[in-house]
């Protein structure tokens, strides 16, 4: 069964009083173990693509089946529950709480789903920290952090919950060459511990990465599947 | 959970600006909820002065009463000035010490219009004289109250004299202040929630890319909103408690007619200010508010 599934999924927005179809009747399946690329040019969609895929948005019609199920007609509490557990996000400007540590930063989300105690919250917290490599960093506050290391405490909270899907919205759009390699790697790293990646990139560096390249083009998409 | 959110809104820089822009909001709020008392707190003293000075002149001027007169009104005035009005029993006694006989007494608590009296005015102390003259000397509990006893006495038929010499003046300036003091108090009040207002939804505002980042995470709305609440409430709360402990330093500082009765913590007004502090952030996070992390482009 594919982690997940979109059937005859379409989008539609307006724009100067005129219809735009960003996404054209999409059927796609999304596998573990895999990282996807989505590519494609500004304002093509990609973003409200990985939105939907992580039910923060939704299509005008068609379905989105996560581990099977549809969850395009479930109420915004069920949608916030799978986003808790089967979802982790990355995003391009990191959004880490400016007030919390990176530790409070990585421990915000395992809070959320409340299914671990106090103390696994730290051991997880502490292993997450020691995987992205900034354990020399965790009482530091993200505005004390380089932007590299900001996005490395991001993919550690979007770890936090152990989730199957990680979605990643431009990860390396604000960092230089050497990060931006880090991040990919890291990325690939996920995928290949049996994670669903899907990773919205304008970077063409992307690809020596990815196992699939999804191009949005008039609301298309062109799939390379990369051997 | 909620430590790390409470932490981290105190390490938020405009959050500490709040806290010190609601200890003066309190501060000002509390004062102005007790102008009225604050008020009554200077006149007050300001009349037991002008009573002093009366007492002084009654007693070096006996032109409006026969020699008889004059000297029981000392008398009287003099004992009305030591007697404790907390201490009844002392009421029984005479200014030379002597006590009253039985009669007497019985005579005092039988005196059915100060009775009728006092069922409208809070304590009217009465001391009959003690020579062929009849004179009640009534010690009303507030010279605000003089007013109304006065004009009970006139419409069951016993004239009366207001004691209070040259402070007819302080009287009629205290009733026009005690107007403006009014006027002023609601318009502070009002002001007040305004700002208070503004604020809370200010820091909401603040703390809306974190509760988009909570809904992205999956936390359900009534949740961020319940985290909201707290943080609010928190900074409402502490903004109060420093608010009023600045008032009270004040108090110790000198402002003493200013303070001196504004700062009980238990009364009315200050309820009123800890119901209000709960019900705003209520009435900010009920009204719609949007924490969904969605696209900025119009949907269909």
């Amino acid at each position: 069964m594919s982690e997940i599934e979109i059937v005859n999924g379409e989008k539609e927005y307006i724009k100067n009083k005129e219809k735009i179809k960003i996404l054209k009747n999409l059927n796609l399946k999304f596998e573990k173990g895999k990282l996807y690329a989505i590519m494609g040019e500004s304002g093509s969609g990609k973003t409200t693509f990985l939105n939907i895929i992580g039910t923060l948005d939704d299509f005008k019609s068609g379905k989105l089946l996560i581990e099977g199920k549809d969850i395009s007609n479930l109420k915004e509490d069920e949608k916030a529950n799978i986003r808790m557990r089967k979802i982790g996000f990355i995003f391009q400007e990191f959004y880490l709480n400016p007030n919390m540590t990176v530790e409070e930063n990585i421990e915000q989300p395992m809070y959320i789903n409340n299914q671990y105690d106090k103390e696994m919250i730290k051991n997880r917290t502490n292993e997450l920290i020691e995987t992205v490599g900034l354990s020399h960093r965790k009482k530091h506050f993200p505005r004390e952090l380089s932007g590299g290391e900001q996005q490395r405490v991001a993919i550690a909270r979007a770890l936090a919950n152990k989730p199957d899907i990680i979605l990643a919205d431009e990860p390396t759009g604000n960092l230089d060459k050497e990060n931006e390699t880090k991040i990919f790697e890291m990325l690939k790293i996920l995928s290949q511990n049996n994670k669903c990646v899907i990773v919205v990139s304008h970077s063409s560096k992307i690809e020596q990465y990815a196992d699939v390249v999804l191009k949005i083009k008039e609301g298309n998409i062109e799939i390379n599947e990369i051997s | 959970m909620f430590k790390n959110e409470i932490k981290s809104l105190f390490r938020n820089k405009s959050n500490k600006i709040y806290i010190i822009v609601f200890i003066f909001l309190f501060l000002i709020l509390n004062l102005s909820l007790n102008l009225n008392i604050i008020i009554d707190n200077y006149y007050d003293d300001k009349m037991q002065k002008e009573l002093e000075k009366a007492i002084e002149s009654s007693k070096n001027q006996d032109t409006a009463f026969s020699e008889d007169m004059s000297e029981l009104m000392k008398e009287y005035l003099t004992y009305a000035k030591k007697i404790n009005i907390e201490e009844i029993d002392r009421m029984v006694r005479t200014s030379n010490g002597k006590e009253l006989t039985e009669e007497q007494q019985q005579k005092i608590q039988n005196m059915q219009h100060v009775e009728s009296i006092e069922r409208n005015v809070e304590k009217i102390y009465t001391i009959e004289g003690l020579s062929d003259w009849t004179v009640y000397y009534i010690l009303v509990d507030s010279w605000k109250n003089c007013d109304d006893v006065q004009n009970y006495l006139d419409s069951i038929g016993i004239s009366s004299y207001v004691n209070w010499g040259t402070s007819a003046e302080i009287v009629e300036n205290y009733e026009k202040i005690n107007n403006l003091a009014n006027i002023i108090k609601y318009t502070i009040c009002g002001i007040s929630l305004l700002v208070l207002f503004v604020c809370c939804n200010n820091i909401i505002k603040n703390e809306k890319e974190n509760a988009k980042l909570l809904n992205v995470f999956g936390y359900k709305e009534r949740k961020i909103k319940n985290i909201l609440f707290i943080q609010l409430l928190t900074i409402l709360f502490l903004g109060a408690c420093l608010g009023y402990l600045v008032s009270q330093v004040l108090t110790f500082a000198g402002s003493y007619y200013l303070l001196k009765t504004s700062i009980n913590v238990f009364n009315i007004y200050n309820i009123i200010i800890l119901v209000m502090m709960i019900l705003l952030p209520i009435f900010i996070l009920t009204r719609k508010f949007n924490i969904e992390y969605k696209s900025r482009r119009r949907k269909l």
